[in-house]
């Protein structure tokens, strides 16, 4: 077991596996092998616990496609449909749980981009980005500065410069 | 099946801090914006993306676009300098107007540049490229086009080659566009001469990095379903001898689009709704002699070997276009 402790001092027990889906707790790890409590002084409780699902949930995933590939190895021809089934159901569900995993409010994603970037986790990193882009996708200039709480800090000349650019995209 | 329900539980989301103001996206470091900024299909997400704030515009680069399903270019309305271009992802169709385009006749396209000729008087010393019975390639460096004698506008292309379909015989001159040698000549692949197969058209593609020659059996009186295509790889063996042709079955994740005289190919894997191994193509239909040529959009299953017709605002004609949101050097 290794102990993160968050930037608001909580203590989170996880397995190794769980841990190293960071790269760069991975990076620490194999560095010095003796390591067993990390502070991380960029992730606060809430957000490393949501972390910690995510590497939950996607080591658990692999070690019982693991576990599904040994079956398949070990019990021969005539079994081996079953977990071939299972894989591709498991993978679908990892698909459907990480969409429900994402659905978060705006605040919470913005922390879970930031923390997937320190803490190396790409598929999160991933994931968490192209949640924000499909929030963006199909909504104009002013809804984006709306949803997001973005001022616009162009001048009028400066913002007339860019819709002239590509009018049609304004239309 | 699933795995037991994770020990961490999420925390109920904080009301008692309703003082803290929302994030603001605009401090996301530049690296993350550029992220998310990558995962744009729609190039109308990117400019909008880039016209939030100032972050977020210089973030985002316009260099590298994401691969974009192109659109289609029709020439300019009588009389108007008024592009008509219409997005295959969207379903949305944009005019621009582009003085330039006056009295012009666009050629082709390329990194979402247009290539067009004065209409009247096509003229080699410009950046243009004769339509008629005149074809010519430049060479960086060189001062002076290189004219080819029998070329046509059916030509690519691909990997230091210029390949272009000589009329009538439908043979392909292969030119080295390194080296001022003699071109090597392929010979078109059986059942195809000068009259045969009746009212078929040769596409010279560059595909996935092979030279397709795709053969359409068509013609204009043909019902959609009732087209045919048939496609050949572009072989250069050992290199000693001359390329040859060899007919394939599939192109696999590749989807050909297809002009009145050349096409291009995308990769499908990056666009959903977009089916791997196909030809979208202009069908010209029989419209009765006062119209001239019409024209609907039409794909091609090259697997189930059937062709279906595709909603399409325009009849007119016109070419594929990569957009592009690079300036002008």
């Amino acid at each position: 077991m290794i102990t993160l402790t968050s930037s608001d001092g909580v203590q989170f027990d996880v397995r190794e596996a769980v841990a190293k889906e960071s790269q760069i707790i991975r990076d620490m790890i194999q560095d010095d092998c003796v390591i067993t409590n990390i502070p991380l002084a960029n992730v606060n409780h809430k957000i490393l616990s949501i972390v910690l699902e995510y590497c939950q949930m996607h080591v658990d995933k692999t070690e019982m496609e693991v576990n599904a590939s040994k079956h398949q190895t070990t019990t021969g021809e005539g079994s081996s449909s079953v977990p071939v089934a299972l894989k591709v159901s498991s993978n679908k569900n990892l698909n459907d749980w990480d969409k429900e995993f994402i659905n978060v409010d705006l605040d919470t994603l913005y922390d879970l981009i930031l923390a997937a970037n320190y803490l190396n986790i790409s598929g999160l990193l991933n994931l968490t980005t192209q949640a924000a882009a499909d929030i963006i996708k199909g909504k104009t200039t002013e809804e984006i500065r709306a949803t997001f709480n973005i001022k616009n800090d162009f001048t009028p000349e400066e913002e007339a410069a860019i819709r002239k650019e590509n009018p049609w995209a304004f239309e | 099946m699933f795995p037991s329900p994770p020990p961490f539980s999420r925390p109920p989301p904080l009301q008692i801090d309703g003082a803290s103001p929302p994030m603001d996206w605009s401090d996301l470091p530049p690296e993350l914006l550029h992220l998310i900024s990558k995962k744009f299909y729609y190039i109308s997400d990117l400019i909008h993306f880039r016209g939030v704030c100032k972050t977020w515009r210089a973030s985002a680069s316009v260099s590298h676009l994401p691969p974009q399903i192109p659109c289609f270019l029709t020439p300019p309305d009588p009389g108007t300098t008024n592009l008509h271009f219409h997005s295959l992802a969207s379903g949305e169709t944009h005019t621009v107007d582009v003085p330039i385009c006056h009295d012009q006749t666009i050629l082709g396209s390329s990194n979402g540049f247009l290539f067009t000729c004065h209409s009247a008087n096509p003229d080699l010393s410009s950046q243009s490229w004769t339509p008629n019975r005149l074809s010519a390639f430049w060479r960086p460096g060189e001062m002076k086009w290189t004219k080819i004698n029998n070329g046509s506008q059916r030509s690519c292309y691909n990997e230091g080659m210029y390949l272009t379909l000589l009329p009538i015989s439908k043979i392909l001159a292969v030119y080295d566009a390194a080296a001022k040698t003699l071109p090597d000549v392929v010979p078109p692949p059986p059942g195809e001469g000068p009259f045969s197969p009746p009212g078929a058209l040769v596409y010279i593609v560059v595909s996935a990095g092979l030279v397709l020659r795709v053969l359409e059996h068509d013609d204009k009186y043909l019902p959609v379903h009732q087209c045919r295509f048939d496609i050949y790889r572009l072989d250069f063996g050992t290199g000693k001898e001359p390329p040859f042709w060899v007919k394939i079955s599939n192109i696999g994740d590749q989807i050909l689009f297809l002009n009145v005289f050349n096409g291009f190919s995308i990769s499908a894997s990056c666009f959903e709704g977009f089916k791997a191994n196909s030809i979208y193509f202009l069908k010209e239909v029989d419209a009765g002699a006062s119209y001239g040529s019409r024209y609907v959009l039409s794909r091609y299953d090259i697997e189930a070997g059937t062709a279906e017709m595709l909603p399409f605002p325009f009849v007119t004609g016109g070419m594929w276009f990569m957009r592009s949101l690079v300036a002008c050097p």
